[in-house]
């Protein structure tokens, strides 16, 4: 690309002045300084004068003004590596290696940086083009450079290598050791393994674990923990019996019925959504619709219900499609599985569709090492991490196996790129159904296409009948041709169904002879109806037959016809009555098409004005084509009526899922030097993370991405890291911090374990026990650690304020969902049932990218909030008030804020409200059963019951007073409140509003 | 929807440590220390007023911090012309393209565009104005009266070709990944002047085009992205959800208030020691300060009749933006330290150049220059930066017979008071306003520019996220430091 508008003379004007001074100044120093003698190039050999005074004139001044300030030895820091003080500098190059090839320009990066070419330099504006061109000419004549100084040591710093080795020792990437269970002084405090080991460390740090959670403290926490629901006061008191005669037991038996509720996928799912970045539309740029997302929560959920092993979980989201299948459902999970791929958000109209793809690679490589292995990848895009062992080569190593998978595919409009939908696998049936189905539509449309342009033609020609009755019209279907025409309705508009063409062949043998029965002697204009356009014959010879003679005129065809786009006026002839006009169309001496469409006459008047008869409606022609047309308008109503019912028993659409296929090109991917997509480097043959990965090189199946691969090293028992960082994810769920407390980074930046053998056990057992979530979370729930109260305890706190070492049990908060969940649990509102598609009824986008776009309606549901739409950029109040995951990243730990928003929400939201006052209802009527009294049902009772209800605990005396003293002055209020408004908003009831307050507490959100 | 995450008591987070790096940072207290105050039952809130120290503990705190430098501007006003507002129909104006209508650019267009390589002249005529004599056309008769007080950037230029990405590079300095908004690092860095409101208020948000993500956090507290007030360019009730109860009377909530504290502090009691119950004490009474507060600062019915006059409150065009410039005027002064006014997508001219332009200067002229008279009659403008600019420009050749491409390869931003040289043109694009080409402006620049104003060093304005520091200027922006005053 050049631009060169700019002339010489105003080149030097537009020249920032100090440039100015320096080309001058350089110039006279040329004049001044020039050796006489060539000079020596760098490397010894002579430079002839004229080059070396082009390179002091043109060259060197723009160096030192552009680009020593960045890249010299003397530059405050080096930019890129890259050093232009010198020959050898220039030659040997930066971070993108060599800055110039030696007599190729359009070769050189510093050229095509000069260029604005990719890379822009220099950054404060591009050089004027003639600036740019003695670049070009100085690089085509040999780079001619007497600068001898070669960087001075140290200037350059030596690039930071990664020894991998040294690597391997860090603890994250250190092979997984089944620790055996360690020795601990008070034998009689572990019930579990975990216990020893945890022991060990409080005993080690002089600490002792505080005393065990009470029965309803524990149990409302396993519940919380388990399926994400308060447990019903049924629940909380049949538990509390058998606690009595052995707590463990009892502790086992609620454990086992939850972990086989189908709750506990919804609740450990959305755990995994959240890691995933699950949501139902794109977000960023065009808020597209993931229609089929849903498919992929639902996957989830399941997976975690059949509790499948961990390690298919990983090789499914990854590699589902390529995996061998044993039938269509396995089929259809594995591909509806690799959705995880997909649903990253992706700057969709990104017109650079190169950049595009790899930013959706990075994107997936980010999600990837995150999620499974809790390293941060995208740190190695741009340069070799400068934390972890991860050299850029491991990271388009990677990137080359992405980038041969298919992510994005099409346009949804200009520029706009959207995704694969790939169909799942269906019943022969179904999919017979849907193919008659469409074969039909297609059909019925082309009928409908076809009787509505026949009447659109008929209702032109009653127009055309009724605008002078006395024209003469003849159409191309009732002259006598000779020859072979063909037919056509390409070109619109057309005198009856269609016109025909001599195909361009046979030219003068072919002819249309038109006759049209004259009613009247007059003058009369004829005219031919033909399509004109471009390719069409310029020189048509027409030969009319009147009253006096034969004449043959010549028509352009090429030309529109001038009257409606369909006649074209032959000229003005007599014709007597009852001796008919003769018109013959030939092809003779024509090159073109020949169009013949219809001929005309009208009839004129002795000025030459066309003859207007009252329009008689009586007219023969015009009623036949009436008829014609009310035949055709009936026909459409009815085939469209067919259409209709046709489509109101449409056969439900094919099965499809938003997931990934392999891409049509397969292979690796070039390093991108410094992140820059069209900066590339050698080709970075794919493989994995060389830190966790031993062994000979891996290969790759021919043809295909390398996912399979892929999905095989990360769901190996030999991967230092996956296990690691699952057990760790459901140690951070149960116990409420993990045992690397960074979850989704284990590196170096990333905390460290504050149980190492711990973690490396667990994550030996899990391993051991067939990578079984339920297992895992059964072990950890019956330990005593998890046990633990959450009691202050002074002396410990001194010494370990944030109980890392778990002396008690940490605090926290229930996530969004549950909140939500909960308080529609409370009202006796939520339903338990499994929801479908979130976003039913939403078009291709979710919000338009106009102004005064309207905010999406809501669908309101009482199922639980994991089926709430996920639409990015308008996430579900509730949930984005509490903390809920950020779709647009990869969240483990999820953050914990403590914002006025909060209470406000709660304190002023008419869903919370309403909830509260149908939990009221409920409360009432259950106190009202059981004292089998409706009228006088104890107000004691009431809260008691509410309590029990809201908070799965009995109020303390002195609670139930200050309840009973809110409730009295509430109940005043709410009868002056009824008086004075019958039509106002709805009041809420002492009771309800006494809930309400419950469900704003810190204690209702909150696990002790 | 509602965004509204202001003012949290003190950090409960487990969230990244660091907040703001370099020497000219407050002495932090440790972690430690840290729980060992709120163990003490004080909250952040209490002892911010006492020490002012104990807040910069916790990223989650909206309390002041201190800036690396002396700042000229305590408070951003950003005025977004979403669309695109062609620079050689407003402040860049270019001879040639006059004489050369018609005629092929000599040069090459961008890439991937739509726009026919024809020269298409502006419809609208230039004229010098004010003592600077500064260039700007007929289309914005009222802001041409106060260039004296502009400060013209002409030589803007930024990443992508489409609004998604350009939008996103205005706003968050990134056109394709996932990052913090401008507002949002500001209330990260700075903190509010107000606790009882936002730090970051974004008015009349566009939904598309990225949506919540130009006035988001991603990954830094959420306390810092934007409350929202109206939507897609259009201001509404200029109510913030949540912020008021419908079946509850005000005696009813206090009551009800009072019983919900009386329950926190039981509980708090009887657990002894927790941070986050603290936490949840004083995030009530914040919500019900601000619950009191900011339905004033949201009235604009309050200000006196000839000042809604002369922000065209209540006349048809410029009544919305009126409302949304005067609203921004009433947050600013309250003490809001970043406010964002958008237009809506209106600016987005390929076809119709005239008859849009014309009426998008219509409805947004007059209330501009009220914005700016008003603020500096109440000497609000020397230390309020004011910033006037679309996501990009348009392209000097048409679309179109009557339309301008995108161009995010040249165009023009204004900036005023806040320690900006008032009166002076910066830059230049070439001959036909197509590319930057002298002193040019990255988006990455303007925005270490603005940090710079006020008193942040953007190298230095960093959080930590999946193993690194992140900044708004990611590795580049250089402070265009010709421009200050």
């Amino acid at each position: 690309m050049s631009r060169e508008f700019l002339q010489p003379e105003r080149d030097m004007i537009l020249m920032p002045t100090l440039l100015r001074r320096f080309v001058l100044s350089a110039f006279c120093c040329t004049l001044i300084f020039l050796p006489d003698a060539a000079e020596l190039r760098a490397d010894g050999e002579k430079i002839e004068p004229e080059k070396l005074k082009f390179f002091e004139a043109k060259i060197r001044p723009v160096l030192i003004e552009h680009c020593y300030e960045c890249h010299s030895a003397k530059s405050k820091e080096i930019k890129g590596s890259l050093l232009v003080d010198s020959a050898a500098g220039l030659l040997q190059g930066g971070d993108s290696g060599p800055a110039i090839i030696v007599g190729k320009p359009d070769e050189s990066p510093l050229i095509e940086a000069l260029r604005y070419d990719g890379v822009e330099m220099p950054p404060a504006g591009r050089l004027p083009a003639n600036v740019v061109k003695d670049f070009e000419r100085w690089v085509e004549m040999g780079a001619p450079d007497p600068r001898t100084d070669s960087p001075a040591p140290g200037v350059i710093k030596p690039q930071r290598t990664i020894d991998l080795d040294a690597g391997r020792q860090f603890w994250a990437f250190r092979p997984i050791v089944d620790h055996e269970r360690p020795e601990v002084s008070d034998k009689s405090w572990p019930k579990s393994d975990i216990d020893a080991f945890v022991l060990q460390k409080l005993e080690a740090a002089g600490l002792k674990p505080v005393a065990d959670a009470d029965p309803r403290t524990l149990l409302r926490r396993v519940y919380f923990d388990l399926i994400g629901l308060p447990p019903s006061p049924e629940e909380v008191a049949e538990f509390l019996k058998s606690y009595q005669n052995d707590s463990q037991d009892a502790l086992r038996k609620v454990v086992d019925r939850l972990l086989e509720s189908p709750q506990f996928g919804v609740h450990w799912g959305r755990h995994w959504l959240d890691v995933a970045r699950y949501a139902d539309s794109n977000g960023a740029d065009f808020n597209a619709t993931f229609h089929n997302a849903w498919k992929y929560r639902d996957y989830v959920i399941d997976s975690f219900n059949r509790d499948k092993p961990f390690d298919r979980f990983v090789r499914e989201q990854i590699a589902g499609d390529l995996l061998p299948h044993e039938n269509d459902e396995q089929l259809s999970e594995g591909i509806v599985a690799t959705g995880f791929l997909m649903l990253g958000t992706k700057m969709l109209s990104e017109r650079d569709k190169e950049k595009l793809t790899m930013d959706v690679v990075d994107e997936q490589l980010n999600t990837i090492g995150q999620a499974f292995m809790a390293v941060t990848l995208g740190c190695a895009r741009c340069h070799d991490h400068k934390f972890d062992p991860i050299p850029t080569k491991d990271y388009y190593a990677l990137a080359g196996i992405l980038k041969s998978t298919r992510t994005l595919q099409g346009e949804s409009q200009q520029y706009v790129s959207t995704w694969p939908r790939r169909q799942l696998p269906a019943e022969e049936e179904h999919l017979a159904a849907v193919e008659k189905f469409e074969l039909t539509k297609k059909e019925l449309q082309a009928s409908i296409k076809d009787v509505k342009s026949q009447a659109t033609t008929l209702g032109k020609k009653i127009e055309l009948l009724r605008k002078n009755t006395n024209s003469l019209l003849v159409d191309d279907s009732e002259a006598k041709l000779t020859g072979s025409w063909t037919k056509s309705t390409y070109s619109k508009p057309f005198v009856g169904v269609g016109y025909i063409h001599d195909g361009k062949s046979e030219k003068g043998e072919k002819w249309a002879e038109f006759t049209v029965r004259i009613p009247r002697t007059a003058k009369y204009d004829v005219q031919l109806a033909y399509s004109g356009t471009s390719g069409r014959a310029d020189n048509v010879p027409i030969s009319i037959k009147h009253a006096e003679a034969e004449v043959e005129i010549s028509l352009d065809q090429e030309k529109k016809a001038p009257i409606d786009g369909m006649f074209a006026s032959l000229g003005h002839f007599p014709f007597d009555a009852d001796q008919p006009a003769v018109i013959t169309v030939s092809t003779r001496g024509t090159v073109g098409y020949v169009i013949v469409d219809a001929v005309r006459l009208i009839e004129l008047d002795e000025k030459g004005d066309p003859v207007v008869d009252e329009v008689s409606e009586d007219d023969e022609i015009l009623k036949a084509t009436k008829a014609e047309l009310k035949a055709a308008t009936e026909q459409q109503k009815q085939l469209e009526a067919d259409l209709k019912k046709l489509d109101e028993n449409a056969p439900p659409p094919l099965p499809a899922a938003i997931a990934v296929a392999e891409a049509d090109k397969i292979g690796d991917c070039e390093i991108n030097i410094r992140g820059e997509h069209r900066n590339l480097g050698p080709k970075a043959p794919r493989g994995f993370l060389q830190v966790a990965y031993s062994g000979p090189a891996p290969t790759f199946a021919e043809n295909q991405s390398g996912r399979l691969e892929l999905a095989d090293w990360i769901a190996s028992p030999e991967h230092p890291l996956t296990a690691r960082v699952f057990v760790n994810r459901i140690w951070h769920h149960l116990i409420g911090q993990g045992i690397v407390a960074s979850v989704d980074n284990f590196g170096r930046l990333g905390d460290q374990p504050t149980h190492p053998e711990l973690l490396d056990r667990l994550a030996a057992d899990f391993m051991q026990d067939g990578w079984s979530t339920k297992k895992m979370v059964r072990q950890i729930v019956l330990s005593r650690t998890y046990q633990l109260s959450s009691q202050h305890n002074e002396a410990s706190w001194n010494v370990d304020p944030q109980s890392r070492l778990l002396w008690k049990s940490h605090r926290r908060g229930i996530p969004a969902e549950s909140i939500r969940d909960s308080i529609l649990s409370v009202s006796g509102q939520l339903d338990l049932s499994p929801d479908g598609s979130p976003v039913e009824g939403l078009g291709t986008l979710v919000t338009q990218n106009v102004a005064n776009e309207k905010q999406i309606e809501r669908k309101e549901t009482l199922h639980r909030s994991v089926y709430l739409p996920i639409i990015r950029s308008q996430l579900p109040p509730m949930l984005a008030v509490f903390d809920f995951a950020d779709p647009d990243l990869v969240v483990g730990r999820r953050p914990v804020t403590n914002v006025p928003a909060q209470a406000l929400l709660l304190l002023n939201s008419p869903f919370v409200m309403e909830q509260a006052e149908l939990a009221a209802d409920r409360v009432r009527s259950s106190v009202a059963k059981m004292k089998n009294d409706n009228n006088s049902a104890d107000v004691r009772a009431i809260i008691e019951q509410t309590y029990e209800l809201v908070l799965s605990r009995q109020p303390a005396s002195s609670e139930v007073e200050r309840a009973e003293e809110f409730l009295k002055a509430a109940t005043r209020s709410d009868d002056a409140a009824a008086d004075k408004s019958k039509s106002g908003p709805k009041v809420m009831s002492a009771l309800g509003q006494l809930i309400h307050t419950l469900f704003a507490s810190a204690e209702f959100r909150m696990l002790e | 929807m509602l965004y509204l995450l202001v003012g949290g008591a003190h950090a409960v987070s487990g969230s990244p440590h660091l907040a703001l790096s370099g020497p000219a940072m407050t002495t932090r207290f440790s972690r430690r220390d840290a729980l060992n105050v709120s163990a003490l039952g004080l909250g952040g809130l209490a002892l911010n007023g006492l020490t002012g120290a104990f807040a910069n503990a916790g990223q989650n705190s909206l309390a002041p911090q201190t800036p690396h430098h002396e700042p000229k501007a305590r408070r951003v006003i950003f005025l977004f012309m979403h669309g695109g507002p062609s620079q050689v129909d407003t402040f860049d104006h270019k001879p040639l393209l006059d004489r050369d209508d018609g005629k092929d650019l000599p040069f090459e267009k961008a890439a991937r565009i739509d726009a026919t390589p024809k020269l298409l002249k502006s419809p609208w005529k230039f004229a010098r104005h004010g003592e600077c004599g500064q260039w700007v056309s007929e289309l914005l008769p009222h802001t041409a009266r106060h260039v004296d007080d502009l400060c013209i950037i002409r030589s803007m230029h930024s990443r992508g070709q489409s609004h998604g990405q350009a939008v996103s590079m205005l706003h968050t300095g990134s056109d394709n990944l996932v990052r913090p908004s401008v507002g949002a690092w500001v209330s990260y860095g700075l903190g509010t002047d107000n606790p009882d409101l936002p730090s970051f208020v974004s008015i009349s948000p566009a939904s598309g085009h990225g949506g919540p993500r130009n006035y988001g956090c991603a990954f830094l507290p959420a306390i810092h992205q934007a409350t929202t007030v109206g939507h897609s360019g259009t201001l509404g009730d200029a109510k913030i959800e949540y912020l008021g109860n419908s079946r509850l009377s005000s005696d009813e909530q206090q009551r009800q208030i009072k019983l919900l504290q009386a329950m926190n502090q039981d509980h708090l009691k009887r657990l002894r020691k927790d941070e986050r119950i603290e936490g949840a004490i004083q995030s009530v009474d914040l919500a019900y300060r601000m619950q009191n507060a900011a339905p004033d600062v949201l009235d604009i019915a309050r200000e006196p009749k000839h000042v809604q006059d002369a922000y065209g409150v209540g006349k048809g065009e410029t009544d919305n933006f009126g409302r949304q410039c005067l609203l921004a005027r009433r947050l600013a002064e309250a003490g809001v330290r970043y406010i964002e006014v958008s237009t809506g997508n209106k600016w987005d001219q390929h076809g119709n150049l005239k008859s849009g332009h014309q009426k998008n200067a219509l409805l947004t002229d007059q209330p501009i220059a009220a914005l700016l008279a008003d603020l500096k009659a109440r000497g609000m403008l020397e230390d309020t930066l004011v910033v006037w600019g679309g996501e990009f420009g348009r392209t000097p050749i048409a679309q179109g017979t009557n339309g301008r491409d995108h161009n995010p390869q040249g165009f023009t931003t204004w900036l005023a008071g806040g320690g900006v040289k008032p009166g002076m043109a910066y830059g230049n694009t070439d001959e036909y306003g197509y590319y930057a080409v002298e002193n040019r402006v990255h988006m990455h620049d303007l925005h270490s520019t603005m940090l710079h104003l006020l008193g942040i060093d953007h190298k230095k304005l960093t959080y930590k996220y999946a193993g690194r520091d992140f900044r708004l200027t990611d590795i580049y922006g250089e402070v265009v430091h010709d421009i200050l005053a």
